[in-house]
C-alpha cells in the first residue's frame, strides 16, 4: 500500500469483516498484515485506534495470548523486535464502518503514521484459463492475474482462482467463498471475470449465485466480464461461452474468432455486454488484428477496459 | 484395448501397481483385490502407433490446410471404431496432461466426431480402473462433462444407468468404480439412478430408499434456500440414514457415507464407526470424518 493511498478511505488498505460466525472455508484469512519499522529503537511506541472494532494481533490466526490489547484506544508500549514489529489487524465487529490506526511515541500525543482502514463492502473474483494457477508475484502472461492484482493495489478484496474451483453446476471453493462474504461478512456487491475456461467459470458461478439468492442473503452481481470465454464443463470444453452471465447489472465481453493457429478455441459474441451490443471482436481493432485466443487476455487495452468499467461501478 | 484377467492371489495393489506400469506397453494386464468381495481389473489402454501419430500429426500440421487433410484422414480412421478412437484419444491427452494446446486438440477431435453421450461414457468408463492416474483423470473429466449439470440442471446418469442396468440384467457385476463415481458427483441422484439400474421391482424394497433419500434432498433444499440454518440438522434425517445405513445393498449405505461426508453434523451415534468397519471397501474408504461425540 502506497504511502498516497494508505490514509484514503476509498482505496487505502481494506479489511474483511471478521465476526462471530464467519466460515473462512479456505482458513483464516480475514487479518491484514502491517509491518512496523523505526530507525528509532530506543523510543518506545504504540498504537491509537479511533474504532474499538479494530483489534490488533501478533499472529495472523488470532492465536491465545497474540493480542495486543488496547486502553482506552491505545496500546501499552508495543514489543518490537529491534526496528520492526509485524502485527496483524482485525475488524472484529459485525458491522461496516472505518477506522484510522495511528502509530505514536508512547510518551506523546502525535502521529508517525496513519492508516485508515475501511471494511470490505464488495468481492471480486478473478478465474484464469486452462493452466494458469494463482501466484504471487504474478506471471504477466496471465492477464486476468495481472488485472487481479491492479486491483488488489486499489483497495478491492480479490480472490484469484484455478478456473475448475467452480464446478460446472457453480459449487466449489469460489461459491463458498462469496456466500460467506455476503452472509457473514456484510458484503453486498460481487464482481466477477474471467478468461477462457475461467469465463465460461464465470458464467457458471453467477448462474449458481443468482440460483440460491434465497439461502445467500442480498447482494448484486454488478460487474462481471469474459476474455475470450469458452464453457467449463470439462478441460476438453471448447465450445465458446455465448451466454450472458445471470442477473449481472453490467458485462464486458472480448473475444477473438479461432483458427488453426490456437487450435479453434475461442470466445463469441454475448447478448447485452460491453462494448453494446454483444462486445468487441479484438481482431476488428488495430492493436488486436490476428490475436490468437493465447493473446487476447494480455492485451493492456483489454485489461484497462475491463479495470475501468469494474472501478467506476464497485466500490471497494 | 482392455485386457483384463483375473488373478486367485490377492496382490498388494502397490506393489502390482509398479509392475503392471513397467511392462503396461506391451498390454500385459492382471487384476488386483480390494480386500473384500469384489476384486478390480487392472485397465490399461496399449497405445496404437496409428493413432497416436495421426493426433500428433494435428498437432504438428503446419497450415490450415495440412491439418484439415490429416483431420479428414483420423476421421475416416475412427469411423467404425469410435471406442477405439476415444480411448486413444484419452490416452493421447493423458500423456500431455500440462499441455493445453494438445488437450484442447484432443477435444477438437472429440467435437469433430460427434461423439453421443452413451458412446463417450461406455468408451471411458472402464477407464476409471485405468492403471495410469493420468488416463483415470481424463476419464473422469470427459464423462463429467457427459453429465450436463449446470446450477439449473442435476446431473443426467442415463449413460451411467445404461452400462450399469446392462450388467445387472446380465448377471454381471456392474463396475463399482463407476458407482463410486457417480455417488461422487451427486449421491441423491445416484441412489436414485440405481434404484432402477439394480432393477428392483417390489414396491417395499423401493419406497424405503426413495422415501430415505426425499427426506434428506429435503433438508438439504431447505438448507440451500435459506428456509434454515446451512447446518441444520433434522432428527428424520437422521433417522433414515440410520436406517440405510444397515441396508443390504452397499450401494445404499456408500449413499449414507456420501452425505455424512459433506455433512457430518448428519452423523447419529455410531453411525460414522460403522461406516468405517463396513464390508465393503468402497464405504469404508469414504472419509466420514469424527464419530458424533468423540
Amino acid at each position: 500500500m502506497s504511502e498516497a493511498h494508505e490514509d484514503n478511505v476509498a482505496t487505502g488498505p481494506g479489511v474483511r469483516i471478521n465476526a462471530p460466525g464467519d466460515d473462512d472455508p479456505l482458513g483464516e484469512d480475514d487479518l491484514v498484515e502491517v509491518v512496523v519499522e523505526t530507525s528509532q529503537p530506543a523510543i518506545a511506541l504504540a498504537l491509537r485506534r479511533t474504532n474499538p472494532a479494530l483489534r490488533v494481533w501478533t499472529t495472523r490466526t488470532t492465536l491465545a495470548g497474540s493480542e495486543i490489547p488496547f486502553t482506552n484506544d491505545r496500546t501499552d508500549t508495543l514489543p518490537t523486535n529491534g526496528n520492526s514489529l509485524t502485527i496483524w489487524v482485525e475488524w472484529a465487529a459485525a458491522e461496516q464502518g472505518d477506522v484510522e490506526l495511528h502509530l505514536e511515541p508512547l510518551a506523546a500525543d502525535y502521529s508517525l503514521d496513519v492508516l485508515r482502514f475501511h471494511t470490505f463492502r464488495s468481492i471480486v473474483m478473478a478465474l484464469g484459463g486452462e493452466d494458469q494457477a494463482p501466484a504471487v508475484p504474478v506471471d504477466p502472461n496471465q492477464g486476468t492475474f495481472v488485472l487481479a492484482i491492479d486491483l488488489y493495489r486499489q483497495g478491492y478484496d480479490v480472490h484469484m482462482h484455478d478456473e475448475d474451483h467452480v464446478a460446472a453446476d457453480g459449487l466449489g471453493t469460489a461459491y463458498a467463498e462469496v456466500v460467506d462474504a455476503v452472509s457473514h461478512r456484510m458484503v453486498d456487491e460481487v464482481s466477477i471475470f474471467g478468461y477462457s475456461h475461467g469465463g465460461g467459470s464465470t458464467h457458471d458461478l453467477a448462474d449458481r449465485l443468482d440460483q440460491d439468492r434465497a439461502g445467500i442473503g442480498v447482494f448484486e452481481i454488478v460487474v462481471t466480464s469474459y476474455v475470450d470465454a469458452v464453457e467449463n464443463d470439462s478441460d476438453f470444453d471448447l465450445s465458446r461461452e455465448l451466454r450472458r452471465p445471470p442477473s449481472s447489472g453490467y458485462h464486458a465481453n472480448h473475444y477473438q474468432v479461432g483458427s488453426f493457429a490456437d487450435v479453434f478455441l475461442d470466445g463469441g459474441p454475448v447478448p447485452d455486454s460491453d462494448p453494446q451490443p454483444t462486445g468487441r471482436n479484438v481482431e476488428t481493432t488495430a492493436w488486436g488484428a490476428g490475436a490468437t485466443h493465447f493473446q487476447v487476455d494480455d492485451f493492456p487495452q483489454v485489461r484497462d477496459f475491463v479495470e475501468m468499467n469494474l472501478t467506476t461501478r464497485l466500490m471497494p | 484395448m482392455i485386457r483384463e484377467k483375473t488373478t486367485r492371489a490377492a496382490k498388494s495393489p502397490s506393489r502390482w501397481s509398479a509392475w503392471v506400469i513397467g511392462i503396461g506397453c506391451i498390454g500385459l494386464v492382471s487384476i488386483v483385490a480390494r480386500g473384500d468381495a469384489q476384486p478390480i481389473p487392472i485397465v490399461l489402454i496399449s497405445p496404437n502407433d496409428v493413432y497416436q501419430a495421426a493426433i500428433g500429426a494435428l498437432e504438428s500440421a503446419p497450415d490450415r490446410m495440412s491439418f484439415e487433410e490429416r483431420l479428414a484422414g483420423l476421421l475416416m480412421l475412427c469411423d467404425g471404431h469410435l471406442k477405439t478412437a476415444i480411448e486413444q484419444l484419452a490416452l493421447y491427452a493423458a500423456r500431455q496432461e500440462n499441455n493445453p494446446r494438445a488437450r484442447a486438440m484432443v477435444g477438437n477431435i472429440l467435437k469433430r466426431l460427434d461423439v453421443s453421450r452413451h458412446q463417450m461414457v461406455a468408451a471411458l468408463a472402464p477407464h476409471l480402473d485405468n492403471q495410469a492416474s493420468a488416463v483415470v483423470e481424463v476419464a473422469r473429466e470427459l464423462m463429467r462433462e457427459s453429465e450436463d449439470r449446470s446450477a439449473e440442471r442435476p446431473p443426467d446418469f442415463s449413460a451411467y444407468r445404461a452400462l450399469i442396468e446392462a450388467d445387472v440384467r446380465a448377471g454381471r457385476d456392474p463396475q463399482a468404480s463407476l458407482i463410486a463415481f457417480m455417488f461422487e458427483s451427486e449421491p441423491g441422484a445416484a441412489l436414485l439412478t440405481l434404484v432402477r439400474a439394480y432393477q428392483l421391482r417390489d414396491p417395499d424394497e423401493i419406497k424405503p430408499i426413495l422415501w430415505a433419500e426425499h427426506v434428506v434432498a429435503d433438508l438439504l433444499w431447505r438448507r440451500r434456500f435459506g428456509f434454515v440454518e446451512r447446518r441444520a440438522v433434522d432428527p428424520a434425517v437422521i433417522r433414515e440414514l440410520e436406517k440405510l445405513s444397515r441396508h443390504p445393498f452397499w450401494w445404499v449405505r456408500l449413499y449414507v457415507a456420501r452425505v455424512v461426508d459433506a455433512c457430518p453434523e448428519l452423523a447419529g451415534p455410531g453411525l460414522v464407526n460403522r461406516l468405517s468397519a463396513d464390508p465393503n471397501v468402497l464405504v469404508r474408504r469414504v472419509p466420514h470424518g469424527p464419530e458424533s461425540g468423540e
